[in-house]
């Protein structure tokens, strides 16, 4: 362990400072360009991860533009007074959980591998989920899914209402008041700055180029690719390290997918969980309900309309046989 | 059909069961805003459920059916009884109008949220935007019908 621990500190000053310099544009490979139109997902092999923080540190550089801008001060009071202001400019450094600023940290898992107790380092950011309940629920429609299958929150729409950050299985999306649109409408009583997540790079993406965290990782942790050919990758991977799976089935499934030696769920009671950092448990289909009751929206009107056609046909049996009995009364008198 | 009764599709107990369900699906619309925890209704005993998310749009969603399905029949029994259309009068044109836009926006929103559907970001944008707006226009025109139009009637 002590050997990972030194391959660590090492890699992680002499990678992390020249991270900046080495997110140079690396085109995506041919299989994943020629693959327009198709979700692409991420795996992330866990075996190979070293800690080094490289992703982050390219993450943060290349995504600077897309941070949030300097928050107005004073940030105003929300009212009522409860609602928390969260304002992360003055701790734009911390690099160990998710913020508004960090969109990517690593999680660091101290588990039994053979019997030899040792350290599994997690880069954690966005799933990306195949049916991300942020973009679902947003209700503004500032956090969207694109084709690609990435989930992106548009910083100029977004009202920072926190709704995404909720209704995320692992709560993902980071707040930044006294920033955003929210400004100009009525900044005390609703909305409360903008969401911040990692967008996958989009822009390098749209270029042809690999996110930055793919591209800088000395190990190579990450591959990018269409969703099925990353599934059955991981599943190939996981034969050969006898290995553990997640993100494949999670909420749904997600085009994140974990690669680990260790089963998920003592990587999960290892890693430190909190507000920012996000936990590794099973997660259910947070959208099932509503995708299922999209069949009673469609049924509904059909068994309306037989309702109303079963009552008309009853009234004008009703009037028929009435018309029948005068005109026999008729015939009678 | 001539001769077809003056029968009205919705009986007194069923336009109470409609207003009902108007009432719950503004108020679980609401609900998908990040209001209710916010400015306290979801601190009220028995209301702590109106917080969360996941339950108001399950409401929305059932409460939406029961509404199509009411619409289906209000506009079949009359499309049968040849009294569909034009609408007798102006509130009758105003709701009609802005109901129907909330259906149109609300399916738009509603397919969004299948895994398999993919619609351009604006289109969901305009969506939303239109069915919340639409949604406060209702209440306002309701409002105004029932504090004057009904008066002058």
């Amino acid at each position: 362990m002590s050997k990972m621990f030194n391959r660590r500190s090492f890699l992680k000053g002499a990678l992390a400072g020249a991270a900046a310099t080495a997110v140079a544009g690396v085109p995506l490979p041919q299989a994943v360009q020629a693959s327009s139109g198709k979700e692409l997902a991420t795996l992330l092999d866990l075996s190979k991860c070293i800690g080094c923080e490289t992703c982050v540190e390219a993450c943060r550089e290349v995504n600077q533009k897309y941070q949030p801008p300097e928050p107005i001060q004073p940030i105003p009071q929300m009212f009522p007074s409860r609602v928390p202001v969260e304002d992360w400019s003055d701790k734009k450094e911390v690099i160990n959980r998710l913020t508004p600023y960090n969109w990517l940290f690593v999680q660091t898992a101290k588990v039994q591998v053979n019997g030899e107790e040792t350290e599994i380092y997690i880069p954690r950011r966005c799933m990306h989920c195949q049916n991300p309940p942020c973009a679902d629920l947003c209700p503004w429609g500032a956090a969207r899914k694109l084709e690609n299958g990435l989930t992106n929150i548009d910083p100029d729409l977004c009202l920072g209402g926190a709704k995404c950050r909720q209704v995320c299985p692992w709560n993902i999306p980071q707040r930044q008041s006294g920033v955003g649109l929210y400004l100009n409408i009525a900044p005390a009583y609703g909305g409360n700055g903008v969401m911040y997540k990692c967008h996958r790079c989009y822009e390098r993406l749209e270029k042809g180029e690999l996110p930055a965290c793919i591209e800088v990782c000395p190990e190579n942790v990450q591959t990018i690719g269409p969703r099925d050919e990353i599934v059955a990758q991981a599943h190939a991977r996981a034969g050969e390290i006898n290995g553990y799976i997640y993100g494949e089935h999670e909420n749904g499934g997600t085009n994140t997918i974990y690669v680990s030696p260790v089963p998920f769920e003592e990587l999960n009671r290892a890693v430190e969980k909190g507000k920012g950092r996000p936990h590794l448990s099973p997660v259910a289909d947070s959208m099932a309900r509503a995708e299922n009751l999209t069949a009673a929206l469609l049924l509904a009107p059909v068994a309306g309309a037989a309702v109303a056609f079963g009552r008309v046909r009853k009234i004008l049996k009703g009037l028929t046989q009435t018309e029948s009995k005068s005109r026999k009364a008729g015939l009678d008198g | 059909m001539g001769n077809f009764p003056q029968t009205t599709a919705l009986s007194r107990p069923m336009k109470w069961f409609y207003l009902l369900v108007l009432f719950t699906l503004v108020f679980s619309g609401f609900g998908q805003m990040p209001i209710f925890k916010r400015y306290y209704l979801a601190d009220l005993p028995g209301l702590g459920w109106t917080a969360d998310y996941y339950v108001t749009l399950v409401i929305h969603y059932l409460a939406a059916a029961l509404f199509l399905g009411l619409s289906a029949y209000y506009l079949v029994f009359h499309a049968l009884r040849r009294q569909l259309w034009p609408p007798q009068d102006g509130p009758a044109w105003v709701r009609a109008f802005l109901l129907l836009v909330m259906i149109t926006s609300g399916s738009v929103l509603a397919a969004r949220n299948l895994s398999w559907v993919h619609l351009p970001p604006r289109l969901i944008v305009a969506a939303t935007l239109t069915h919340v707006a639409t949604t406060l226009v209702f209440l306002l025109a309701a409002a105004t019908y029932f504090r004057f139009g009904r008066r002058q009637a």
